[in-house]
C-alpha cells in the first residue's frame, strides 16, 4: 500500500489553517502506521503541509483501535481504519479526552456539511 | 485541572459510549434537516447579476461554470475596506483543500465580495488561497440574498431572516453607511434558469468548516473569549514556547 485512504484523504483536504487551532493552545497531527519513507511521497503529492507522525514503530495505532494486530494485505487499506482522538496535556501528565470513528467525522466541518446545503444534497443513491 | 474530571479507562468508556449515542442522534437528525433543505422550494433569479471575475464578466449563470448547482460564500469585503472581514477570512482558510470534491459532485464554490476584484485578488495572494472569488461591485447582489422583503430592502435591516438578536445592524449598501455581511447561498441552474435555493447567515456557517468542530471535541472546547480570535491567519501573535 504505497497511498492513504482517498476518503481520509478528503477529509484532510478539508483540513482548514491551523494558525487557528494553535491560537487556542490546540495542536493538531494525522499520524498513520505506514514508515515515513511512504508518509512523505503522498503528502507532497497531496499538497499537504500538516504534521504528519509515523507510528510504524509503536502499537500507538493498535491501541487506539484503529488498526489491526498486524497489517492485513487482503483488505482495504490493509485493514487500517481511520479515527479522531482528543488529548489533553497537564505538566507532563497526558489524558485522553475524546475519540471519534465513522460518522462521527463528517461533522468535522467538511464537504459533506457542504453537500448538506445543495439541491441535490450528498448524491450518494 | 480539576481532580474530578479525571477517571480511569472503564469510566471514560462508559461515559463515552453513552454520549455516542446522542451524537449519533444528532447525525440521523441532520441527515433528516439535510433532506427538509433539499425540500425548500426553488425560486426563480430574474436579475441579471454581473460579476467581475479573473476570466471576464461573468453573469450568476456562468458563474456555475458548467455544473448544475452553485454555492455562493458572500465574504465581508466592501468597496472601502483594506482586508476582509477576519471572521468571513478564517472560514475561506478552510475552502480550498474542499473545492474540487465538490467539483466532482456537480458543485460549484465561489466566494463573491462587493469589493473590486483587484482589491480581492491582493488579498487573496496574501492569504495565500486558490479558491474562486468574484466581485459584484456595483450590484445588489449580496443584499438581494440577505434581505427578502420590500420592508427590509427598504431600511437596510433583517439580517439572517429578522433575528431579533441582529435587529440592530444594517447591512450595506441597502443601508449606505451599514455593514457588509456573511451568509452562503445555493443556488441550481436548470434549462439556463438560475433558482435560489437556500441562504444560511450569522452562526449557520458554523458547521461548515473544521475548526468550530475540532474545537467542539477538545476538552476546553472553543473558549470564552473572542476579542483576539479568530484573526487573519498571518496576524496570531507566534505562538509561546
Amino acid at each position: 500500500m504505497n497511498e492513504g485512504c482517498d476518503g481520509c484523504s478528503m477529509v484532510v483536504d478539508n483540513i482548514g489553517h491551523l494558525a487557528h487551532l494553535h491560537a487556542r493552545d490546540t495542536s493538531f497531527a494525522l499520524v498513520s502506521r505506514a514508515p515515513s519513507a511512504k508518509i512523505e511521497p503522498f503528502k507532497e503529492r497531496m499538497g499537504w503541509t500538516i504534521p504528519w507522525y509515523s507510528s510504524f514503530a509503536s502499537d500507538f495505532n493498535v491501541g487506539f483501535g484503529v488498526s489491526p494486530e498486524s497489517p492485513r494485505p487482503t483488505e482495504h487499506q490493509d485493514g487500517e481504519m481511520f479515527g479522531l482522538s482528543v488529548f489533553l496535556r497537564d505538566g507532563d501528565s497526558i489524558f485522553r479526552a475524546y475519540f471519534t470513528n465513522g460518522r462521527g467525522v463528517e461533522a468535522l466541518g467538511s464537504n459533506w456539511t457542504f453537500l448538506d446545503l445543495t439541491p441535490l444534497g450528498r448524491q450518494e443513491d | 485541572m480539576p481532580e474530578s474530571k479525571v477517571g480511569t479507562r472503564d469510566e471514560w468508556l462508559a461515559a463515552r459510549v453513552e454520549l455516542l449515542e446522542r451524537e449519533k442522534e444528532l447525525t440521523r437528525r441532520s441527515d433528516e434537516l439535510a433532506r427538509k433543505r433539499r425540500e425548500l422550494p426553488w425560486v426563480q433569479v430574474e436579475e441579471e447579476y454581473r460579476f467581475d471575475t479573473d476570466e471576464s464578466t461573468k453573469t450568476l449563470a456562468e458563474l456555475f461554470d458548467g455544473r448544475s448547482q452553485l454555492l455562493v460564500f458572500h465574504l465581508m469585503f466592501g468597496p472601502d475596506d483594506a482586508a476582509a472581514c477576519p471572521g468571513c477570512s478564517f472560514m475561506a482558510d478552510h475552502v480550498d483543500g474542499a473545492v474540487v470534491h465538490l467539483n466532482h459532485r456537480e458543485v460549484t464554490f465561489v466566494a463573491a465580495s462587493r469589493a473590486p476584484l483587484e482589491k480581492l485578488d491582493a488579498y487573496k495572494r496574501r492569504m495565500g488561497w486558490s479558491l474562486p472569488w468574484v466581485s459584484s461591485f456595483g450590484s445588489d447582489f449580496n443584499t438581494d440574498f440577505a434581505l427578502f422583503t420590500d420592508e427590509q430592502r427598504r431600511t437596510g435591516t433583517g439580517y439572517n431572516f429578522a433575528s431579533p438578536r441582529r435587529a440592530d445592524l444594517r447591512i450595506a449598501p441597502a443601508a449606505p453607511d451599514g455593514e457588509e455581511l456573511h451568509g452562503l447561498s445555493a443556488f441550481a441552474l436548470e434549462d439556463g434558469v438560475v433558482y435560489h435555493t437556500y441562504s444560511c447567515y450569522d452562526r449557520g456557517t458554523d458547521v461548515l468548516h473544521g475548526t468550530w468542530q475540532l474545537l467542539d471535541r477538545t476538552p476546553k472546547g472553543r473558549g470564552g473569549d473572542f476579542e483576539g480570535w479568530p484573526r487573519r491567519h498571518d496576524e496570531y501573535e507566534q505562538r509561546r514556547a
